[in-house]
């Protein structure tokens, strides 16, 4: 290929056909709410908090563990169980559990799955939760008020996830959000119990 | 701020600057109205360079995301929507390239859907078979071209985005450029 023809110039017609194509195109559905929950999980501690302002050498005694913590309340893991890679194929039913007349009975089982998979994670959580209560006496302020804030964050997610489903009973993605969410407050309440 | 033909929201500068003070502080509502003004530059660049709706919406989403994340960033050295615009473009040429690691691209695998949504918002006629043309080119020729011929890059800003060679950009616009002109004599 010759330099002049790398160079070459745009013809009026193709010039004309670029100029009349749409420089703004707006999309078929609605990216905005997906972008919300994304940007509201950012709320969650970060470790800068965590230090509490103080200097590293200050934080250092109990920086290692609870930035640890934060890392983990921070991580959406990715959606790797089966029965998430299951319910991310199929369709959703809504969120109220109510199954509407003619899902699939591939689609049925996907959605109770899925109101199974929320049980446990709610099951879990609670016996954490326990666990956490129990020893409330033992934590420092500090580390109530880290937990608690993390907890209201997440579950503040959580209700916005739900709620955006609700409305949209057929979004894969807020449902694989959710269940991100639910993942991570397993993951942020077991490195709190690990204390 | 004033509504457009198309339905987005024009902010001008201080407007613009304004609600990104307010984003950096963790204002969502600030951002969503960023997003408002600037969705339909970023979708269609998305589209275009893609030529797949659902990879598109979702590198939109990741775009506004990862601007998000990167407010702080944000020096105000050129508008914000150059800057997003700069954002996503990254954003889409990233996934390109861990897709191109992961299997080649083939014309054949492209979503025809895209046709569908182009062709709803551009006049009927000649910008619809471009836009056909556009979506058919090898990905690297199309992404040079919409970046250079559509968004008005400069061939040293696409090959630092894309990690390439200045003079490969140039071959790939060629390229591009001759294959349109070939797909568009045969249309007519």
């Amino acid at each position: 290929m010759t330099h002049d023809e790398m160079n070459d110039e745009l013809s009026p017609d193709m010039k004309n056909r670029i100029d009349a194509l749409a420089r703004d195109i707006q999309p078929e559905r609605d990216l905005w709410r997906g972008i919300a929950s994304a940007i509201s999980d950012s709320k969650i501690v970060r470790p800068d908090f965590v230090t509490g302002g103080r200097e590293p050498a200050a934080a250092a005694a109990v920086n290692w563990r609870w930035v640890g913590i934060a890392a983990a309340a921070m991580l959406l893991v990715a959606f790797s169980s089966g029965i998430t890679a299951y319910l991310v194929r199929a369709p959703v039913a809504p969120a109220d559990g109510i199954i509407e007349p003619g899902l699939t009975e591939f689609e049925t089982v996907a959605w109770e799955g899925f109101l199974e998979a929320e049980r446990s994670y709610q099951s879990v959580t609670d016996d954490l939760l326990a666990s956490l209560e129990a020893q409330r006496d033992e934590l420092a302020p500090e580390t109530i008020e880290i937990v608690e804030s993390n907890l209201r964050l997440i579950d503040e997610a959580i209700a916005e996830a739900r709620a955006a489903l609700e409305r949209d009973p057929a979004n894969r993605r807020l449902v694989g959000k959710l269940t991100d969410m639910y993942r991570t407050r397993v993951n942020f309440l077991e490195g709190m119990s690990r204390l | 701020m004033h509504a457009t033909l198309d339905g987005s929201i024009a902010l001008n500068r201080d407007e613009a600057t304004e609600l990104v003070s307010r984003a950096a502080a963790g204002d969502a509502s600030a951002f969503e109205e960023l997003y408002a003004a600037n969705l339909g530059r970023i979708y269609a660049l998305c589209l275009r360079m893609t030529a797949n709706v659902a990879e598109a919406e979702e590198l939109t989403q990741e775009a506004f995301i990862r601007a998000w994340q990167k407010l702080d960033t944000f020096r105000g050295a050129a508008s914000f929507s150059t800057w997003l615009h700069r954002v996503a473009a990254n954003v889409v040429l990233s996934r390109r390239r861990k897709l191109a690691r992961e299997r080649e691209r083939t014309v054949h695998q492209e979503d025809m859907s895209y046709h569908a949504a182009t062709g709803d918002r551009t006049n009927r006629g000649p910008t619809v078979d471009l836009e056909t043309a556009i979506a058919q080119l090898p990905q690297r020729a199309r992404q040079v071209f919409v970046l250079y011929d559509i968004e008005g890059y400069k061939h040293q800003e696409i090959a630092d985005l894309m990690g390439i060679a200045p003079g490969t950009c140039k071959a790939q616009l060629h390229r591009a450029r001759k294959l349109l002109r070939e797909a568009l004599s045969h249309d007519a």
